[in-house]
């Protein structure tokens, strides 16, 4: 279907390329007038992701949220029960510990992540000699698989075989060895800071490809008014790569808050559910447990938080157009 | 005009396009016969520690292919590590697409069973029941029901401790048999960052079964012997008690067990030299015979020290499960029975370092184990010892009890928040109530 | 721009460079702990001190990954996916986004917003159903399958990247070639896309190593070796509750390497940043 209507559209260029290189389909006739409505291309250029996800992901997404409302347990049939999930879940007293474990732990991350990646971008926007290094070097968390990442960090803040505790007691001659993952009053910033070093490459690849969007132009015109450094980077920057913040700090909200390998691997919930966060529950009763249903409605918790925050960063991105 | 009509043009349009979207995944679903498989036997193989072990598998596989007049493309043996297991059984049983014979974890069985997932194989296990010597009984319980067997005992699996006899001769010390002398022990043994017990107390499976291990032996007990639960008892309290005198007044635990994820911790604990004791299966000690003979050759296998009830050890057990959706039941059940006779079963078993315990008790007269004094007291907990289901037996119920790491849970906020022992045991009784109502038969 | 450098530049740059220390050290030493496992023997990676250079550095756990696993199939498996995930990723998202923020269409704002609370399911719930998708549609044990099953998570994200690029970029640029008589598609393909190219190699990278590094599809969809992917491989050093972890540490450092060879000569993209100038002239 699509493919069909780039041919057309090639073989509309061909014939009509009278105006010089930028004139593509000039020719001003039925075809070329639908080719130019914006319902029909809209449609048409959001087709091919529609189909891909409607096959991939909305299928499964709404067998997900179907399941949640029934007592299902892997490969066996399954009862709708209503809320009744739901309601094993909040009679649970560490439930509502564990919705709030996941806000501090996702709030925290994405912030110092944003502005870590910010700085980051900014370090490597600047013309320096070597940059394609360096910007290969931070870019290496990203390339590491999630799971070694966590995998290295857990042996890292190992009590005594850790590197950490090592070098805390050779160059501070820190006389009793810390458990990064084993005290309560640790555990969420060891844990937070293992997704933040995984995580930070999004935020800085995206902004620095943000920032390079920005004309220069802007900056000259600031410049000449006399604009001091921190004067551009609030009224030129900051304003400009509004969307790109928007974006970013959107997906990777969803994303931090429904990661599940780090706290899986790091402390799987522990001390005292200090690390304890939804995704890992929902993991925990979806797969360790066989108890599809509740999981699934494990998720669904999250959800309407999700949703609202969706919607919100998303309404002026979506209106501000033309 | 023309406006007017594409907007209906691309409205159309667009309507079509998400009927078929909405429909094509049900189209799909319906369409099961496309799934049809081209393997009439698949195997699924959970690598042990040695490579010999494995190749003795894959290789009584090939034959048994060979036997049955299969093509070798007919034939599928499929290598899938342990933490893949569950996730890819899950997906493959909720699909119909299991595999006909895979080895499974204990509990498993009866809850696939509970399921009608599992082939009755009582004929199979009768047969290995007449071989010379019989089968050990602690090997059944985890595959009966209704007086019938669901699955194929295919190893056990001993809790023994480890120990390090280099450090308990240095201190001129025997191992503890009583856990208050294990605590002395561990006491003189210890200097930080040498630790006496690499107990593992995170919120994983080994957790449960060292806290069980220690209850048991001051008499407490998840179920008793009917399935009631009777978690809430003086006795497990007393065990919740010492470990927490063990881990925050005596600190003979190292701090950071309370922070273990997986169950790797504790072993690698041992593995590196940090602690004295660990209370695992043998897989540390399969480990060492492969990678560092010269701490094996340091460590002592032992029953766990004694309480007021006497010194309860653990067993796991690890069966064949033959599935009923397989297409082709009499190959899958012979593919079970020929792993399990006992000359070619002997050959994995010996090679797996000390890895499984055979449930043929005579195969212990094979050199392997007559020439290895170091494990007697290990294949005695093989005929005495428990499982974690104790005082009942593996049910679907104590599989969740166990992977969910209830009791874990309960013992850390004892550990770290300070809650009362008896309050937490109380809170783990109601959730492990909930969890045998739930799932009773 | 140089001769005219101002004492607030120069200031500026000594952060700089000293920031860029900071992090250079602290998203390498994870790595390097990473790199000098992978050269330790057994006895020394378990021994009682970490020590931070291997005292007799041996490539034994590189002669395990390459002998004794299918690595290069692997490897290759893992290539063919990434790259067809990433080359369809970059073409439907390029459409999808230039839709969403250009054009008025009906459905699009929740288009927009569906493809996000996509994520909201996690894959740990979505790989059973997906999976009977992939049963009942014969795509189990296929590289193509697995394909297309990454593109589930790449294109909402991409697309969204990609809006967030596109709506920086000043409409007047596109209207002038409109008026011109130049179709969409045209616009998208000789003006948008040229000036995005920073965005484009960004959204590209991700894809890549997102797909690259995917693991429970990989290992639940695929279970014949010429199917399956590096990511699985890895667990082949996991028995039962022992890490072998001079072999996963090896694997790990070549696992890292094509994303980075990757990224590290397509970046001029990343650099270019054509100014609004250059695409007018």
């Amino acid at each position: 279907m699509l493919e069909g209507r780039l041919q057309a559209s090639k073989v509309d260029s061909a014939r009509g390329g009278r105006k010089g290189g930028v004139g593509l389909g000039a020719r001003p006739g039925v075809l070329s007038v639908w080719l130019n409505s914006q319902r029909v291309v809209g449609t048409l250029f959001v087709l091919p992701a529609l189909l891909i996800l409607a096959f991939v992901v909305v299928y499964p997404f709404l067998s997900a949220i179907w399941i949640s409302f029934q007592d299902k347990m892997v490969g066996a049939p399954a009862r709708f029960i209503g809320l009744g999930n739901y309601v094993e879940l909040f009679n649970d007293r560490y439930f509502v510990k564990t919705i709030r474990n996941t806000l501090v732990y996702t709030l925290f991350a994405v912030g110092i992540k944003f502005l870590l990646g910010l700085a980051m971008a900014l370090v490597l926007a600047q013309p320096r000699r070597l940059d394609f290094i360096w910007r290969t070097i931070l870019f290496v968390p990203w390339a590491v698989p999630t799971i070694v990442a966590a995998l290295s960090f857990r042996w890292i803040y190992d009590d005594f075989s850790g590197l950490l505790n090592n070098f805390l007691i050779g160059a501070f001659g820190m006389t009793d060895v810390i458990s990064w993952l084993g005290d309560p009053n640790y555990a969420m910033a060891s844990v937070i800071a293992v997704v933040v070093w995984s995580g930070t490459p999004f935020y800085t690849m995206s902004f620095l490809a943000g920032l390079k969007a920005i004309p220069k132009e802007m900056y000259e015109a600031a410049r000449i008014d006399g604009a001091n450094v921190w004067q551009e980077f609030w009224y030129v920057t900051i304003p400009q790569m509004r969307s790109v913040f928007t974006v970013v700090v959107m997906l990777s909200t969803i994303w931090t808050s429904t990661n599940l390998v780090i706290v899986q691997v790091l402390t799987n919930g522990g001390p005292a559910n200090t690390t304890q966060i939804l995704p890992n529950l929902a993991y925990k009763y979806a797969l360790a447990a066989s108890r599809l249903g509740i999981g699934s409605a494990v998720n669904m918790v999250f959800f309407p938080i999700l949703a609202v925050l969706i919607y919100v960063l998303s309404r002026r991105m979506l209106a501000e157009r033309e | 005009m023309i406006k007017k009509n594409l907007t209906r043009r691309s409205a159309l349009k667009t309507g079509a396009a998400a009927g078929a979207l909405i429909t094509a995944p049900m189209i799909l679903t319906s369409r099961k016969s496309w799934a049809q498989r081209a393997e009439k036997l698949v195997y699924w193989h959970l690598p042990t520690f040695t490579p010999a072990a494995d190749d003795h598998v894959r290789d009584q596989f090939n034959e048994f292919v060979k036997m049955a007049g299969l093509k070798e493309e007919e034939a599928a043996f499929v290598v899938v590590s342990n933490q893949d297991l569950v996730p890819r059984l899950s997906a493959a049983l909720e699909t119909g697409t299991p595999p006909d014979v895979a080895r499974l974890y204990e509990s498993y069985v009866q809850l696939y069973r509970g399921q009608g997932h599992m082939m009755d194989v009582t004929d199979i296990v009768e047969t290995m029941k007449g071989e010379e010597g019989g089968l050990f009984d602690s090997s059944l319980t985890a595959v009966a029901y209704d007086g019938k067997y669901w699955g194929v005992p295919f190893a056990i699996n001993p809790w023994p401790m480890h120990a390090r006899m280099d450090v308990l001769e240095e201190n001129g010390l025997d191992y503890p048999r009583t856990w208050e002398e294990f605590v002395e022990t561990c006491l003189k043994v210890q200097k930080p960052p040498f630790y006496g017990f690499g107990m593992d107390l995170g919120l994983t499976q080994d957790a449960t079964d060292n806290i069980m291990q220690l209850c048991w032996c001051f008499g407490g007990k998840t179920v008793d012997e009917n399935n009631a639960v009777v978690f809430d008892s003086p006795e497990n309290v007393a065990g919740f008690t010492l470990i927490n005198e063990m881990y925050n007044t005596h600190k003979i635990i190292p701090r950071g067990v309370v922070g273990n994820g997986d169950t790797a911790w504790n072993n690698k604990a041992y593995q590196s030299g940090q602690v004295a004791f660990i209370n695992n299966p043998t897989s540390v000690y399969a480990y060492l015979a492969g990678e560092d003979p010269e701490l094996m050759k340091k460590t002592g296998l032992f029953g766990v020290p004694a309480g007021p009830a006497g010194a309860i050890n653990q067993i796991d057990t690890w069966s064949l499960g033959v599935f009923s959706a397989s297409p082709e039941p009499e190959l899958a059940k012979g593919l079970a029975a020929h792993f399990m006779q006992p000359s070619l079963y002997n050959d994995v078993i010996t090679n797996t370092n000390g890895r499984f315990v055979p449930v043929y008790p005579t195969l212990f007269n094979d050199p392997w184990w007559t020439e290895r004094p170091e494990f007697r007291e290990f294949i005695d907990i093989a005929s005495t010892g428990v499982p974690i289901s104790y005082a009942g037996p593996p049910t679907a119920a104590s599989g969740e009890v166990l992977a969910t790491n209830i009791i874990p849970e309960a013992l850390q906020l004892v550990l770290v928040e300070g809650v009362d022992p008896a309050e937490a045991v109380g809170e783990a009784h109601q959730k492990i109530a909930a969890v045998y109502e739930r799932l009773a038969e | 721009m140089a001769g005219v450098e101002s004492n607030a530049d120069r200031g500026m740059k000594w952060v700089g460079n000293l920031l860029l220390a900071v992090f250079v050290i602290w998203t390498l030493v994870p790595f390097y702990w990473m790199l000098v496992t992978s050269l330790k023997d057994h006895g020394e990676i378990y021994g009682t001190e970490a020590t931070l250079w291997p005292n007799a550095p041996t490539l034994d756990s590189y002669r395990t990954l390459f002998f004794e696993t299918n690595y290069f199939l692997f490897f290759r498996n893992s290539m063919m996916v990434a790259l067809s995930t990433t080359f369809i990723t970059v073409f439907i998202a390029s459409l999808a986004a230039y839709a969403i923020a250009r054009l008025d269409f009906p459905g699009r704002k929740i288009l927009a917003r569906g493809m996000i609370y996509t994520y909201l399911v996690p894959q740990s719930l979505l790989f059973i159903p997906l999976f009977a998708i992939m049963v009942a549609a014969g795509l189990t044990n296929s590289l193509s399958g697995l394909t297309l099953s990454h593109l589930g998570f790449t294109i909402p994200f991409c697309t969204w990247l990609l809006m967030g690029f596109f709506m920086s970029i000043p409409a007047e640029l596109e209207d002038a070639a409109l008026v011109d008589g130049c179709t969409r598609l045209g616009v998208l393909f000789r003006i948008i896309l040229p000036i995005s190219l920073p965005a484009l190699a960004v959204i590209a990278f991700f894809s890549f190593t997102l797909s690259w590094n995917e693991y429970l599809y990989a290992i639940v969809f695929n279970s014949t070796p010429s199917t399956l992917t590096l990511p699985t491989g890895l667990t082949a050093f996991v028995v039962e509750d022992v890490f072998f972890w001079g072999p996963i540490m090896a694997s790990t450092i070549f696992t890292v390497i094509p994303p980075l060879v990757v990224y590290f000569v397509f970046q001029r993209w990343l650099i270019t940043g054509l100014t609004m100038g250059a695409v007018k002239a």
